[in-house]
């Protein structure tokens, strides 16, 4: 008689050389596990045969257990698969998100190059359009320096300027005679 | 010190003023006060386009008290007139100056003027030998009292300012007035040559007005 004696709930081979069993065994509500040689001479294997497990309910129970652990581990991967489709189904509409921001951000891209072009060719235009005021404020002051009217004005404020006032009467002079401004200028810049 | 001239219509003025300006140095105007809004007319009128008659007033006394001087002409007429509570500020404002002024019959005058209010000014001045020159003109009877009065405002004017140089109209020539001026400055202007008195047609019925406007009497002259 062993521990296990009237209170076994299976055994079964425990593995494919069949020269290992398993049993389990309840005591008082615990449920234990047992490892047994399989042994003529072994007084548990003893046990166990007079219990009524031969060689045949010994495999019927493997295979048994066998089913059980394939159909968990059929579970088991299902629900795996389940997890793992339900990732790759969150995945793809992460995949397709992105893509479709992606798909945006070039579209951006491609408007963010074209204002940029934009402001270039404006930045281009202002450069060139600063340049020609600046010539245009010197030619404007060229073809001003012979008219009489500016000139005339030209006198008025030379005439002002504190360099003049303090200058000789020949300065005051000359510049009353200047025929062009560029020409009174010049008599200012010998002042300076 | 600056020229400027004071004087009435067709002495001379002009003639006269472009020797004061050129005196200093080119720095001057003509007939400041003359108004004019035609955009084509000479720089310094365009300059002045817009400007009221105490505005003209303001700048000239605003360079003057810059120690800055122009030459130019002045009509008292031409301003006082219309504007007598500027008389005062105009007689200060030629204070300092070498005023100069011209002597001519007022009767002279007064056909040379008439002549080219009637030929609108063709020919103000003999530049060059070219004169506008009609073979006959009618004399505006209308316009005679105003004309009378014009030269007695002037008269009162002149009357109030110191004068530098009377110049007699006859005597107004460019080599008298190179001499004046110690200049070889030569205008070139000419005498008009025209015999105003043979081209009026109303001649007598204008000079009966005009003794009358300027003396109160038909025939005599006063002056």
């Amino acid at each position: 008689m062993a521990e296990f004696s009237g209170k076994i709930v299976s055994a079964f081979y425990a593995n494919e050389a069949h020269d290992m069993i398993k049993v389990r065994w309840d005591d008082n509500g615990t449920l234990n596990v047992y490892h047994l040689p399989v042994d003529e001479n072994n007084a548990d294997f003893q046990a166990l045969k007079e219990e009524g497990w031969d060689a045949e309910k010994l495999l019927n129970e493997m295979a048994e257990e066998l089913r059980g652990q394939s159909q968990a581990f059929n579970t088991v991967i299902q629900e795996q698969a389940k997890a793992l489709a339900k990732e790759m189904l969150g995945m793809n509409v992460l995949e397709e998100e992105k893509k479709r921001l992606e798909e945006e951000k070039a579209q951006l891209d491609s408007k963010v190059n074209e204002k940029e072009q934009v402001l270039i060719g404006l930045d281009k235009e202002v450069k060139v359009k600063t340049n020609a005021v600046d010539t245009a404020f010197f030619q404007s002051l060229w073809e001003i320096n012979e008219n009489k009217e500016e000139l005339f004005k030209f006198k008025l404020w030379a005439l002002e300027l504190d360099a003049v006032k303090n200058a000789d009467k020949s300065v005051k002079s000359s510049i009353r005679k200047a025929n062009r401004i560029s020409q009174g200028m010049a008599i200012l810049d010998e002042l300076m | 010190m600056t020229y400027q001239v004071i004087a009435s219509h067709r002495t001379g003025s002009s003639l006269l003023n472009m020797y004061c300006i050129n005196d200093n140095d080119g720095f001057g105007f003509h007939e400041f006060f003359l108004g004019s809004y035609d955009m084509n007319s000479s720089w310094h009128k365009r300059l002045f386009l817009f400007c009221s008659v105490e505005e003209k007033l303001e700048f000239l006394e605003y360079y003057k008290s810059k120690d800055i001087h122009f030459s130019w002409k002045f009509f008292p007429a031409q301003v006082l007139i219309d504007n007598p509570e500027l008389e005062y500020r105009i007689i200060e404002y030629f204070q300092g100056y070498k005023n100069l002024t011209i002597v001519r019959d007022p009767w002279e005058s007064f056909l040379s003027l008439s002549y080219q209010s009637y030929t609108e000014w063709k020919t103000s001045h003999n530049y060059n030998g070219d004169v506008y020159d009609i073979d006959q003109y009618e004399i505006d009877l209308n316009k005679i009292p105003h004309l009378v009065k014009c030269w007695k405002t002037n008269k009162d004017f002149l009357s109030k300012i110191d004068i530098h140089h009377c110049f007699d109209y006859e005597h107004l020539t460019i080599n008298n007035l190179q001499k004046y001026f110690n200049t070889q400055f030569n205008l070139g202007w000419k005498p008009m040559g025209l015999d105003y008195s043979s081209k009026a047609t109303n001649l007598k019925e204008a000079k009966e007005l005009f003794d009358y406007e300027m003396y109160g009497t038909r025939n005599g002259n006063n002056n």
